[in-house]
């Protein structure tokens, strides 16, 4: 017995097998504006400097989101400095991945400190106290995890767009 | 069922950590003393599955004057804490415990005191 075109079927699947990869590479970036959105929106903001460091990276394309932000205050100069050092760090490791990965994130120096922090925003029993000449001192908007929050509250609708855009078509 | 950060907390009590619910271990709140303090605290969490299972977040925070006492003890929790699975405490089904980030150092409160932070991922029932 002999089996022909095996040669085209095994290339049309590979062929395949690609624009698969393609597209959930696509999902993955769709599934990530939903989660960078609700994660600034719920940021305190004071400066709005943290809500200004978010940034997207993707392992194809690089930053695709916060390449070039504005920062204010005294040390805006410092934020923009590290926001390109850091961003240019994490995309070296993004890129680094054989599959396609997106990678959300905050620069702003106290990101972390923020984000860790139960008594951040609408949280701390002093949010939106001002000083005399009226400049705000403490957030009366947001909360902590807010990056974490966003995550698992868009985690189903993250897995139904990666799903539907990998569907073969 | 009591809130997961209180479970947490009485589960650390009995770990022979040195912590004491009201003393050194406080359920969402930070008290300014003593220096060495170790909150829990409830974090974002996920709906309910259909089985009824609860998907929790819990974050524990230590404080502590000296960096290296204060990552060892963030440490030890994590450690003691993570993995720890297939158990009833107060009637609680805890099917898992699981560190979802390593002990993070998030940097110093206004008197100089160190601060950590390691999250957790609760299955229960």
């Amino acid at each position: 017995m002999k089996t022909e075109g095996l040669n085209k079927v095994l290339k049309n699947l590979n062929d395949e097998v690609e624009k698969i990869e393609g597209r959930t590479a696509k999902g993955l970036y769709r599934a990530s504006i939903p989660i960078r959105r609700e994660a600034q929106k719920n940021c305190p903001v004071i400066t709005a400097n943290l809500k200004s460091s978010a940034y997207v990276i993707t392992s194809w394309s690089g930053v695709v989101f916060g390449e070039n932000p504005s920062f204010e205050g005294e040390n805006a100069s410092q934020m923009k400095s590290n926001h390109q050092s850091k961003t240019n760090k994490a995309s070296g490791s993004v890129k680094a991945h054989k599959y396609p990965v997106v990678q959300i994130g905050f620069t702003a120096l106290y990101a972390a400190m923020v984000h860790e922090n139960p008594r951040a925003g609408r949280n701390h029993p002093k949010s939106g106290e001002r000083t005399k000449s009226g400049k705000l001192k403490y957030s009366e908007v947001g909360e902590w995890k807010f990056l974490e929050k966003a995550v698992k509250n868009n985690r189903n609708d993250v897995l139904k767009i990666i799903a539907e855009e990998a569907r073969i078509k | 069922m009591n809130p997961p950060s209180l479970d947490i907390a009485k589960l650390l009590e009995n770990a022979a950590l040195g912590l004491a619910l009201q003393s050194n271990l406080f359920v969402s709140r930070f008290p300014e003393s003593p220096q060495e303090v170790v909150a829990i605290y409830d974090s974002p969490s996920t709906a309910p599955d259909l089985h009824g299972y609860r998907y929790n977040g819990v974050n524990a925070q230590v404080r502590s004057i000296r960096y290296l006492d204060g990552w060892k003890l963030a440490n030890d929790i994590g450690l003691y804490l993570h993995t720890d699975y297939g158990h009833v405490f107060e009637n609680v089904y805890y099917t898992g415990i699981w560190m979802s980030t390593d002990v993070e150092p998030i940097g110093q409160d206004e008197n100089e005191r160190n601060l950590f932070s390691i999250n957790f991922e609760i299955q229960r029932r």
